[in-house]
């Protein structure tokens, strides 16, 4: 006996359609699965047979062969136990071949027949809408949300065998799940706040420039200054995010295996803090079959490496290309797959080694050669990449006891949204497909950063009195650009650029 | 009483449990190059091919005393049988039963399938 039950799995993040091919004869009994199975998907086998036993729907010995075409293409993953069994009850009769026509089927099966939930199921979603011969989608209960926002599908989540075998068979159907994205996209209300932060109101001043103008951004201090008390707070000021970011941001998490039930749509932007010690893989994806790295879970949202000095050489170095090309494509020996990588970069270190360097209270320890040595780790390629460098140093006691306080996110964030909007409407009018100032090329710098003279000879001076470069003075002028968008102002001020030269410290002669 | 003496009197209990539960004798001590299967019966659709273990002692349960090398010749065995028997579509089944001296047989079916 033969069926054929239809089901998918995953590349990148899309997902692709994958023919599960039961076949059932007498003979010697076995039960083997091909089609370049990984290990966890050899091991359906198991839980299939112990479930269809414990259920007493096993119809006895027999050879099992079970192909996952198309063959070559190496799968992964538990989703495959459930359209296995599904073929196995088929071919025993149990089921009507012609209940399953035109549905897609993906679960894990645990020993005693309950349907636990698997990966991507947002992606499977969107390619049974994309697949005009399949309407209908069998999913696991748990992932009843991710399938339920794909429009134009029918979605049947699952908790039990018996239960799937009831509505196959017209003993009970199950109703179909449906959710708009509008229910899941909730806001949000941020457990931190930038009003938890006494002082460092230069800091909090760069941050919401760098958030509204999606600026990449270093802050050097001494320890315990607060640099990362402050970073853990961005997300709470970065602009709110769109459903088509929300989408895809979503889509990484649910290939990556994050989501669950109370979190099965992300509808805040990403904050990911990496530890130093993590491996080049880790960072940007990879392994056997590529999954997503950390860049890619910060897809529409904030990459913070603590510490920066302290992440290995090589680490770094794979950072250039997503913070160039704002995606990252890993090639493993027969496939190639791109992964989304957008993220605003914020880094944070010590000014030295021992971490006191340009401290009015402490001495700093370290040689020059020390310092420099420690500076030097950051590759220039690295640093060409960040547009913003602020110093936060040590709070006077003046200010932590100051009853006073900042300033609300919320409040912050208003004004990083207004900015961000006219940002949008500035790039769709030219109908370019950036959505920030920091994504602006040369030619975009030319058309929308023009300064009057006043500007030009201040920009000048600065130049020639600090040193800076070719790349420095485009940095000053994106910035700037933000900033007179903070201000919603048309045209950027002297009053902007000056502001803009200050966040390039480590551009003047000799840094801090 | 040697082993081949003490082997042939469990197997003479084990068909006579077997015929109690309903199974048909085929053939008994099949040998080949292969291997030797104990017992080849019937049990309704399926072709039994039946392993006798046997122990003196009372705790070592049966299915303990096979291990993968017995399991591939048992195999290995019942596929030169069908072959040379030009058996095909035929569902077939490899029980175990465990005798333990002065104790009822123990019937295992279906206790092991071809790992291929």
């Amino acid at each position: 006996m033969f069926s054929k039950i239809l089901s998918a799995g995953i590349i990148g993040v899309d997902a692709y359609l994958v023919d599960v091919e039961v076949d059932s004869v007498p003979g010697i009994p076995g039960f083997s699965i091909v089609g370049l199975p990984e290990i966890a998907v050899k091991e359906s086998k198991e839980r299939v047979i112990a479930a269809l036993k414990n259920l007493n729907l096993y119809p006895g010995p027999m050879k099992i062969t079970v192909n996952l075409a198309p063959a070559d293409i190496k799968k992964e993953g538990t989703s495959y136990d459930l359209p296995i069994l599904l073929g196995v009850l088929v071919n025993s009769g149990i089921i009507e071949n012609s209940s399953l026509l035109k549905t897609l089927v993906a679960g894990e099966v645990t020993l005693d027949g309950h349907i636990r939930s698997v990966k991507g199921v947002l992606s499977i979603g969107e390619l049974v809408k994309k697949e005009e011969d399949i309407d209908t989608l069998i999913v696991p209960f748990e992932n009843r949300m991710e399938a339920g926002v794909v429009e134009g599908i029918k979605v049947l989540p699952v908790n039990h065998i018996y239960e799937l075998i009831n509505h196959l068979n017209g003993t009970n159907p199950l109703k179909p799940y449906k959710i708009s994205i509008e229910e899941l996209y909730k806001k949000v209300n941020y457990s931190v706040d930038f009003r938890d932060v006494k002082g460092q109101e230069s800091a909090k001043r760069a941050l919401e420039i760098a958030a509204a103008g999606g600026h990449n951004m270093l802050m050097i201090g001494p320890p315990g200054s607060g640099k990362t008390m402050l970073a853990k707070r961005i997300p709470s000021i970065l602009p709110d995010i769109s459903i088509d970011e929300a989408l895809e941001t979503t889509r990484i998490y649910s290939i990556a295996g994050l989501l669950d039930d109370t979190n099965s749509f992300i509808s805040i932007r990403p904050f990911r803090a990496p530890h130093h010690t993590i491996s080049d893989a880790g960072l940007i994806g990879g392994g056997h079959i590529p999954h997503p790295g950390e860049v890619s879970l910060a897809h529409n949202g904030v990459l913070f490496l603590d510490e920066l000095p302290e992440f290995k050489r090589n680490v770094l170095e794979v950072l250039r290309q997503p913070l160039e090309d704002g995606s990252i494509r890993i090639s493993r020996a027969k496939i190639s797959v791109r992964f989304p990588s957008r993220f605003m970069l914020v880094a944070a270190m010590n000014p030295c080694p021992c971490g006191y360097y340009g401290d009015p209270f402490h001495t700093c320890t370290c040689t020059p050669n020390q310092i420099y040595k420690y500076r030097a780790k950051i590759s220039g390629p690295l640093m060409d990449r960040i547009d913003i460098h602020i110093e936060v140093p040590n709070v006077r006691y003046e200010e932590l006891s100051d009853k006073r306080r900042g300033e609300y996110s919320s409040t912050i964030r208003e004004r990083v949204n207004k900015a961000r909007e006219i940002q949008h409407e500035r790039f769709k009018r030219q109908g370019l497909n950036i959505f920030s100032n920091a994504q602006m090329g040369a030619t975009q710098i030319e058309d929308f950063c023009s300064i009057e003279q006043e500007g030009k000879r201040l920009l000048k001076k600065a130049m020639e009195h600090f040193g800076f470069s070719a790349r420095a003075y485009s940095k000053i002028l994106k910035i700037a650009r933000t900033i007179a968008d903070l201000d919603e102002e048309e045209s950027i001020k002297p009053h902007h650029l000056s502001e803009a030269i200050q966040y390039r410290s480590l551009d003047r002669k000799g840094g801090i | 009483m040697n082993n081949r003496t003490k082997g042939t009197k469990y197997e003479d209990m084990v068909v006579q449990f077997v015929l109690k539960k309903g199974y048909r004798i085929i053939e008994r001590n099949f040998y080949s190059k292969a291997g030797e299967i104990d017992i080849i019966a019937k049990d309704g659709k399926y072709l039994v091919f039946i392993e006798v273990r046997s122990s003196e002692k009372s705790f070592v349960h049966p299915l303990e005393s096979i291990n993968k090398t017995k399991i591939n010749r048992i195999i290995k065995s019942a596929r030169f049988y069908l072959y040379t028997h030009n058996i095909k579509a035929q569902f077939i089944r490899f029980d175990v039963v465990g005798v333990i001296k002065g104790k009822e047989p123990i019937l295992i079916k279906d206790a092991f399938q071809s790992v291929f």
